[in-house]
This record gives C-alpha cells, sequence and structure tokens, in this order.
C-alpha cells in the first residue's frame, strides 16, 4: 500500500504547496506517526519532574505510552510502558514513584531500568523458547537525550543523531535554562490540555504566521480596547492579560520586522515580538537578580534575543520569554492534543514567575479569549481539505527568489511552513530500515 | 435553602430568600446570554474562577481553567456580545440545571455567606453538545441592602481532563 505512488512524498508536497491530502487522509497519517513520529526526536518530559530516583512521568511518543524514569544513578531513561509478557499497560498514572515497576496482571516486576527483575512461577518456563533472563524480555528504553532538562526520546532505531537534529534551534533552550538566575528551571503550575479539531500540521503551520493575528483575533483585540483605555485613565499601566492581547494588534510594518529562522529537520524560531512587560517594578527586579546570578553583559544579551516561540519539529514549542512549554500529541487525522506547561525560573522573584501563569491562562488555557478564534480557523482548514484532493494549499507569500541556503525570513513569509514540509519530505520518504 | 439548622439559623428568612434569588438568577442570566444583567450580580472587587485540579487551592502559582477579575469578565462580556468572534458565528446556548443551596458557611467577621449547589450544564454549539457538572461554591456578600457575589468558584468533575474552547461563564 505505501509503495502506492498516491502515498509518495513527491505526490504531495511542492516546494511552495502540498495537496489537501496531507492533512485529511487517515493512511498517510498512520505513515507520518511510523515515519515522522518514530523517527524524529520527541520531546518528552523535562527532568525537573522526576527529581528523585524511582520518580516517573508517563505520556506518548507516536501514541505510544512512556515513562519518563529516573535511575538510581541519575540518569533518566524513557521506557515503553508495555508488560513484556502479554503486553498490558503497566502504569496509568501521569505521574508517581516507584521502587519496582509491577505489571497489575500476572506480576512480572521490572527494574526502573527495563530490566526484567521477577517473574512468578519461572519454572512454568523451563524448557520453553522464553528466556527469563535475557534482555529482550525487558521494557524497552528509547533512545533518549538529556539537553539541559529537556529530555528527548526517539523510538525508531534509525533517525537522525540528537545534536545533528536539534541543531541551531538548540539556541531557544539555551535562551530558557539563561534565563533562570540560579540557571536552572523547574516545571510548575500545572498542565493545560486542548483538543484541537484539525491535523497535527495545521497548528504547526500558525506559529509564525505574521498574517492572521488582526483578522482572527478582532474579537479580543476589540474587547481588549476598552480596558486598556480604562486601566490607563485610572492606574496609567495596563494589566498582563490586557497587554498580551494586545500583542496581536501590532502592525503588518511591525510583524514584517519580526525575525524568524529555520534550521534543518523542520525547526524554527521567530524574534523580535512585543512581549507585554506590564509590571515595570517587577521585571526591574527580575532583570536584578539575573544581573546577579549570571553578571550584567550575560543577563543582557540573554534578555535580548527575545524568542516569541521556537518549534522543534514535529512535537515541541517553547515561548522563552514567559516560560511556556507546549507539547503536541497526534489523535488522529483531524485531532490533536496540546499540552500546556509553564517552566518556573530558579532564583527569580515569585511576582515574575507569577507572571507565567498568567501568560498561560491568558493565552493557552480553554477559556483563552484569543485561542479559540484560532482553532475556530485550524478547524475550518480541517472542513476544508477534508473536501477533496483536487485542492492543493499554497504555501506561496514570500517565496520569490528563495535560495535553498536562506535561513532567514520575517513572519510575513511563509518559508518556515516550506522549511517544514521540507522535512516531512525526507521522512516520509526514508525507507523502512527499523 | 437547605444546611445545617444551626448555621441555617443564623440568617434570617429574608437574608436567605435574597441569596436564593440571587443564585437562581446567577445561572438562569447566563442561560439567556443577559451578561450585563449577570455581571451585576456580582460585588465589585468579584473572582470568576474555575480551578484545572481537583481541590485546587491557588490561582497565583498555578494555572486555571478560567481566574478572572471584574475587568476580565468585563473583556469577556464584550468579546461575546461583540458580534466579531469567528468561534461564535454560530450560535452558542447553554442550559443549567442547578441542584438545592447548601448554606456551606459564614464567615463572623465579614458575614460573608458560603452556599454551594450541584448543576448540570448543556452547551450546544455547531450541531454539537457537550455536558458539564460540578459544584458551585458562592461567597456572596451583604452591599447595602442586596447581596451580592465576590467569588464564583466552579470545580467540574472532569476539571483536569482536555477540553475544547470553553467561551461562556459556566
Ligand atoms: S501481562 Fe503483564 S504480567 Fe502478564
Ligand atoms: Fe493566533
Amino acid at each position: 500500500m505505501y509503495a502506492d505512488n498516491r502515498y509518495s512524498a513527491d505526490a504531495l508536497v511542492r516546494p511552495d504547496a502540498v495537496n489537501a491530502r496531507v492533512y485529511s487522509d487517515a493512511t498517510l497519517f498512520r505513515l507520518e506517526m511510523h515515519r515522522i513520529f518514530t523517527r524524529s526526536w520527541n520531546y518528552v518530559g523535562h527532568a525537573s519532574q522526576v527529581p528523585k530516583p524511582g520518580d516517573f512521568f508517563q505520556t506518548e511518543v507516536a501514541r505510544r505510552s512512556v515513562l519518563m524514569i529516573r535511575q538510581e544513578d541519575g540518569e533518566i531513561c524513557v521506557l515503553r510502558n508495555r508488560c513484556g509478557h502479554r503486553g498490558a499497560r503497566i502504569v496509568t498514572a501521569r505521574h508517581g514513584h516507584c521502587g519496582v515497576l509491577r505489571c497489575p496482571y500476572h506480576g512480572w516486576t521490572y527494574h526502573p531500568d527495563g530490566r526484567l527483575k521477577s517473574i512468578p512461577l519461572p519454572d512454568g518456563y523451563t524448557g520453553t523458547e522464553l528466556d527469563v533472563d535475557a534482555s529482550t524480555e525487558r521494557l524497552p528504553a528509547l533512545r533518549s537525550a538529556n539537553y539541559r532538562g529537556f529530555v528527548f526520546a526517539r523510538l525508531s532505531r534509525t533517525g537522525p543523531a540528537f545534536e545533528d537534529w536539534l541543531g541551531g534551534a538548540r539556541r531557544a533552550l539555551d535562551n530558557m535554562v539563561d534565563r533562570a538566575p540560579d540557571g536552572e528551571l523547574e516545571v510548575a503550575g500545572g498542565c493545560l490540555r486542548a483538543i484541537q479539531r484539525n491535523n497535527w500540521k495545521v497548528y504547526l503551520e500558525n506559529l509564525h504566521d505574521g498574517m492572521h493575528p488582526a483578522v482572527v483575533h478582532q474579537s479580543s483585540i476589540a474587547a481588549s480596547q476598552p480596558q486598556q483605555r480604562k486601566a490607563l485613565a485610572e492606574t496609567g499601566t495596563v494589566p498582563l492579560p490586557v497587554q498580551i492581547i494586545q500583542g496581536n494588534a501590532q502592525s503588518l510594518r511591525q510583524l514584517g520586522s519580526l525575525e524568524v529562522t529555520c534550521y534543518p529537520h523542520g525547526h524554527s524560531d521567530m524574534r523580535g515580538f512585543r512581549e507585554p512587560r506590564s509590571d515595570d517594578a517587577v521585571f526591574d527586579s527580575y532583570q536584578a537578580a539575573l544581573e546577579r546570578g549570571q553578571g550584567r553583559d550575560n543577563a543582557l544579551a540573554t534578555l535580548d534575543l527575545n524568542i516569541h516561540n521556537a518549534n522543534f519539529y514535529p512535537n515541541f514549542s517553547v515561548h522563552p520569554s514567559f516560560m511556556q512549554v507546549r507539547v503536541l500529541f497526534p489523535l488522529s487525522v483531524n485531532r490533536t492534543l496540546i499540552e500546556h506547561w509553564t517552566l518556573r525560573l530558579k532564583g527569580a522573584p515569585d511576582e515574575f514567575n507569577r507572571r507565567h501563569i498568567v501568560y498561560a491562562n491568558t493565552v493557552h488555557s480553554p477559556s483563552s479569549l484569543i485561542k479559540p478564534d484560532d482553532l475556530e480557523m485550524y478547524h475550518r482548514v480541517q472542513v476544508g481539505v477534508e473536501e477533496g484532493s483536487g485542492l492543493w494549499i499554497s504555501n506561496h507569500r514570500r517565496a520569490e527568489g528563495e535560495e535553498d541556503g536562506s535561513r532567514s525570513s520575517t513572519a510575513l513569509s511563509e518559508r518556515f511552513i516550506r522549511n517544514q514540509y521540507r522535512a516531512w519530505g525526507q521522512y516520509m520518504s526514508a525507507e523502512d530500515a527499523g | 435553602m437547605q444546611g445545617d439548622p444551626q448555621l441555617l439559623a443564623q440568617l434570617d428568612d429574608a437574608a436567605r430568600e435574597k441569596i436564593q434569588w440571587l443564585l437562581d438568577r446567577e445561572t438562569e442570566y447566563l442561560d439567556q446570554g443577559r451578561y450585563p444583567e449577570w455581571l451585576a450580580l456580582y460585588a465589585a472587587d468579584c473572582t470568576y474562577w474555575v480551578p484545572a485540579v481537583p481541590g485546587q487551592v491557588d490561582a497565583v502559582d498555578h494555572v486555571s481553567l478560567f481566574f478572572e477579575d471584574r475587568a476580565l469578565m468585563e473583556m469577556r462580556i464584550a468579546r461575546l456580545t461583540g458580534g466579531d468572534a469567528h468561534s461564535l458565528e454560530l450560535p452558542l446556548r447553554v442550559s443549567h440545571v442547578t441542584g438545592p443551596a447548601l448554606l456551606a458557611g459564614i464567615d463572623s467577621e465579614t458575614g460573608e455567606v458560603q452556599v454551594t449547589r450541584r448543576f448540570q450544564a448543556t452547551e450546544y454549539q455547531d450541531r454539537r453538545t457537550r455536558d458539564f457538572a460540578g459544584l458551585f461554591t458562592y461567597y456572596v456578600t451583604p452591599v447595602n441592602d442586596a447581596w451580592r457575589i465576590r467569588t464564583k468558584r466552579v470545580d467540574l468533575v472532569d476539571c483536569d481532563g482536555p477540553f475544547e474552547p470553553l467561551q461562556v461563564f459556566i
């Protein structure tokens, strides 16, 4: 079936357009899960979520349940969460602590590194093919990498090496760690989860789209204007949520000055966004803490980078200046789950870290005044592409004269989408080796 | 209003009736989309809170599904009534059913009264319905001659689950 020409990347992707079927074909979706999501690196979680040996955090990679689990020696392993006996899911809790992992069906137990510890009635296997000591009976570990606390895993044996995959996009992660006065981050403040009624790629293709805010977000921009005027008249300062919403009211000229940088493997980041800084006293006390911790020059360079969002293809996006982390989980060809986490800067004033919670509530919570209009448009694209395959989706904007090597563009260019499809084509046309 | 007889005895009949009227109007105005009248039931320094985890105690260091002061409530109402929200192009309708109001506490210093009531709500938009269920906790406070809601807390049974957008107050 996959040899079928209709599923070859060449038939679906042109340098500046893609066939509507990439968003609507369920067979293609299964192929993507296998060829993209098992072969690329996926963000799994943050090391601070499993501080002590035996602590685990459950998530998914390429639609498989996995456990990020801290070992005795302090290393972090990512294991399949599926019993080697009859395949039962071992852990259902989102996070917890274990001495051993014990399957609740027949009681096979595993060490936190996935090695088999014990099997009830071991002599039942005497003279059988099942070697109860063999490494094949453990919970398989994924290849994993811990980049300054951000933990990634790859399911397939084949695929890019981690350093090669991350490449220059790492600067956003470096910047997040560098923003902590004590040089450390931790996940804090809980998780928000949002369901989108669209293919996973529709979401990734919106993240540096500077053409949409003024149109899509007209309702929240309009609703925030009276509050902005009132706050200015009454107190002289504008509340943070109002400022955040007003960020979408930037002119095309401002959005055209946002610098978007593309990286190999589909990653990209965008810098220069007018980020709200509502309470200058709070910001100043944070900056003072950062200068004390990291030195004045380093602190200023760190704050100056100002990345609004960085996307690590295919499942991870961060917003360094507000310590926001988003993880994408494709549920089906037209359904996507986004998990949202907030990071706390160690050594920063509590008042400053609380701005990250306000940002999450304002932008990423299901009740956001901004987000429903984005999701409405993603869904409208989805129902449009599901109407038939004759349609080619345009990614042409600012493609003229684009050289393959040019990595820099603006938020008014669809270059970052073309860059995502270059990676898509590479993953999808690679042979099935393992 | 139901509740512990000793607690109930601390409120006179008129106060109980006024609080009952206030809470009945609260969900009724939501269902009728009468948002300015709905907001008028709230005290000046009001809060509307929908926690994101069961038993959540803190909305400052932890994310919430909604955590709004009066300014944010006004902003949501402006968007709901502004006529320019793409995601509200198709009408969104809600209907609440509420259980008996239960007097849960009276603050001896401020006179603020805590009332809980179970609810179910059905929301309809674009040929789809979805259900909400849980517990309302109201903190109502005497303002001049009337009672006003200072805080409404909504504990959804599925508060830590994933959600499609929540556009209207629950
Ligand atoms: S399925 Fe796990 S022990 Fe049998
Ligand atoms: Fe948007």
